[in-house]
């Protein structure tokens, strides 16, 4: 556990104003959208979605690409602090922001909609961390933000039931919705845990091990360091 | 200008967007072809992505003018020999340009689509400027967020996340939805060209906004540049915002169409008319109204069935909007149904007030039977799986299969039912 001041200082270099500002911001919109239904345009017509299907989504878009931050560049070389700093901002900052919207939410609604924003909250946090991984930290708005088509889309059949992955509207208990949080969950982790070091040096030992099956000698393939710098 | 607005399109980020906006379209424009092979129709299923690609193109705005505040480029930017308002004009431009070409891969596809079996005519400008008007706001207002923030961290989410709000909360606002509106696409409606205008207003007014002003923040007073005009165009700009979102609500967005002088009728007895504009259901249509000629005896059948709008003044017309072509026959036979029911019997208008509950259900469940029988002679078939619910306490199988059972059975069941409805008529239970 990386110390007290430290922890200060990663939080002051990534955009914690705008994250205040705009937990204040989600707080709002949890107030305003937690009643609210609206018609949005599916593939037999239109299907009723609640308005507030919207928060967790814009609440891991903002979390998850807060990682990304004038440091950036420093923290990809890998130093051992920095990286620790990192894994207990994403959980902290993510369970935190699960809190803000539940808590809210469950003020002013029943329980039950309260738990199906933050499974939400979970589901499209794996989301984010893949796309994060994918295409750049700052980036990892992308994969959560184009998602919401297919999901509100095609979300429901001919007669207007909704899909069991439709997990805006499935209630809170409902067992596939969960199973989709627990493996989004274990996708961002892993794709957290897949840092450019860890994918260069299991590169270079599968090349290592082909190259053994095909009976060659052993040749260094890449240079590691160069390949994150690449990356990055 | 031209040079650094190609420029800028060659290095958009949003061109990696433009493979997923046009997918997008796509996808919402071929899981459902009800549409296709009538122009109004196909003009307003073009306008149904905008709701999911407004939202995308705003935050691929957002990330592209967030360029602003990377090390530098401000300073550059200031230092230009060209007018402020010039790199803005060629970046936004190249954002909405991106994502006015995903809409229109979508328009391509309606107007693809519908060209084989449609009639005279083309996509109806009205759907499609809304779609554009919305699209390009969405555009402007991403921007805005990234100019103005000059962060890449927060303006894409703000602004992707703010307009997926206005869509899913406005959408009807801006004319993009049915919710609250009449049907989209319906040949009886069109856009009304003052609600039209607001909007394309609102458009305008975002982007001249976009375009002026942000160059004009941070600036400090007394540069030799000219900018009194980049402030008053701004100024104007968002006075237009504000009018035209303070009009919005309070027009509706589609109108009803005058009846057409030369609808589309077919030639048999009964005819059925149509819009000209919907000829492609014509065909189908003709095979009802053969059917419902051939109905056995003890039933007055209308000499005409009416689109809805055909007919001035005419509120029981029937109408095509129920996606594919085999469901909206099931609704046209159903709706031609209720007109043969009221035109045999009477309309009903005086129920239940005027007899005892028990007669009054009596008489309402063999008006369902009969209607639903009806339905299915009509149809020429069962009423189809894509179709759900029905009258309550019919059991839509087994009017399916008395629909197959000889004509003198059905004469047979017709009669009982009329009996029934004959011993319960509207008249002489209103005269006692």
């Amino acid at each position: 556990m990386p110390s007290g001041s430290t922890v200060a200082r990663y939080i002051r270099a990534h955009h914690w104003r705008g994250l205040a500002i705009a937990a204040a911001a989600l707080v709002a919109d949890v107030a305003l959208s937690v009643h609210t239904d609206v018609s949005s345009p599916a593939v037999n017509g239109y299907i009723t979605v609640p308005l507030a299907a919207q928060v967790p989504l814009i609440t891991v878009c903002l979390v998850i690409s807060s990682i990304d931050g004038p440091m950036a560049s420093l923290e990809q070389a890998g130093s051992t602090t920095l990286r620790r700093c990192q894994l207990w901002y994403l959980v902290c900052a993510s369970c935190a922001a699960a809190l803000l919207v539940g808590a809210t939410a469950a003020l002013l609604a029943p329980l039950g909609t309260a738990l199906v924003l933050v499974r939400g909250v979970a589901i499209w946090a794996g989301m984010a961390l893949l796309s994060g991984r994918v295409l750049r930290w700052s980036l990892a708005w992308v994969l959560p933000l184009a998602s919401f088509f297919p999901l509100n889309y095609f979300g429901a059949d001919a007669a207007g039931r909704f899909y069991w992955w439709y997990w805006a509207r499935q209630p809170a208990g409902q067992v596939p919705c969960l199973l989709i949080a627990v493996g989004s969950i274990a996708v961002g982790t892993c794709a957290v845990a897949l840092t450019p070091w860890r994918l260069a040096s299991h590169r270079a030992a599968a090349v290592r091990m082909f190259n053994r099956l095909r009976g060659r000698r052993h040749t260094v393939f890449s240079d590691s360091s160069q390949d994150i710098h690449a990356r990055t | 200008m031209r040079s650094a607005f190609w420029a800028e399109l060659r290095r958009s980020p949003l061109r990696w967007w433009l493979p997923v906006l046009a997918l997008v379209n796509v996808a919402v424009m071929a899981s459902d072809q009800g549409w296709a092979g009538a122009w109004p129709r196909a003009s307003a299923e073009a306008l149904r992505p905008v709701v999911f690609l407004g939202p995308l193109v705003a935050a691929g705005a957002a990330w592209s003018a967030a360029r602003s505040g990377l090390p530098g480029v401000s300073d550059r930017m200031r230092s230009t020999a060209r007018v402020g308002w010039m790199p803005d004009a060629a970046q936004l431009a190249s954002s909405a340009v991106i994502g006015l070409v995903g809409y229109l891969t979508g328009v391509a596809y309606a107007a693809f689509a519908s060209v084989a079996q449609a009639g005279p005519g083309f996509l109806w400008p009205g759907y499609l400027l809304l779609g554009a008007a919305a699209t390009a706001a969405c555009a402007a207002i991403g921007h805005i967020a990234g100019r103005v923030t000059g962060s890449r961290f927060g303006a894409p989410v703000a602004a992707g996340g703010g307009c997926l709000i206005l869509m899913m909360a406005l959408s009807s606002l801006l004319g993009l939805t049915e919710n609250g509106n009449a049907v989209g696409g319906d040949p009886a409606f069109a856009v009304k060209p003052v609600a039209l205008d607001t909007r394309l207003l609102l458009g305008l007014g975002l982007t001249a906004t976009a375009v002026t002003l942000p160059s004009l923040f941070g600036l400090r007073a007394g540069r030799w540049r000219p900018e009194l005009q980049r402030w008053s165009a701004g100024a104007v700009g968002v006075a237009v915002v504000a009018a035209a979102a303070a009009l919005m609500p309070t027009q509706q967005v589609l109108q009803e169409r005058a009846a057409p002088t030369a609808p589309d009728c077919t030639a048999t007895v009964p005819r059925i008319c149509l819009w000209p504009e919907d000829h492609f259901y014509l065909k189908d249509v003709t095979a009802l109204a053969v059917r419902a000629g051939q109905l056995p005896p003890g039933l007055r059948v209308p000499a005409a069935f009416y689109e809805q709008g055909v007919k001035a003044d005419d509120s029981s017309g029937f109408s095509l909007d129920f996606g594919s072509v085999s469901d909206n026959m099931w609704f046209v036979a159903s709706a031609m149904a209720y007109n043969v029911m009221s035109s045999t019997f009477g309309p009903k208008a005086c129920f239940p007030s005027s007899m005892s509950q028990i007669s009054y259900d009596k008489m309402q469940q063999s008006g369902l039977l009969l209607v639903q029988w009806l339905s299915t002679r009509i149809f020429g078939g069962p009423q189809p799986s894509t179709v759900f619910g029905g009258p309550p306490g019919v059991d839509p199988t087994a009017i399916g299969r008395l629909a197959k059972e000889p004509e003198a059975a059905q004469a047979a069941f017709v009669r009982t039912q009329a009996t029934v409805q004959d011993k319960y008529l509207c008249k002489a239970h209103a005269q006692r």
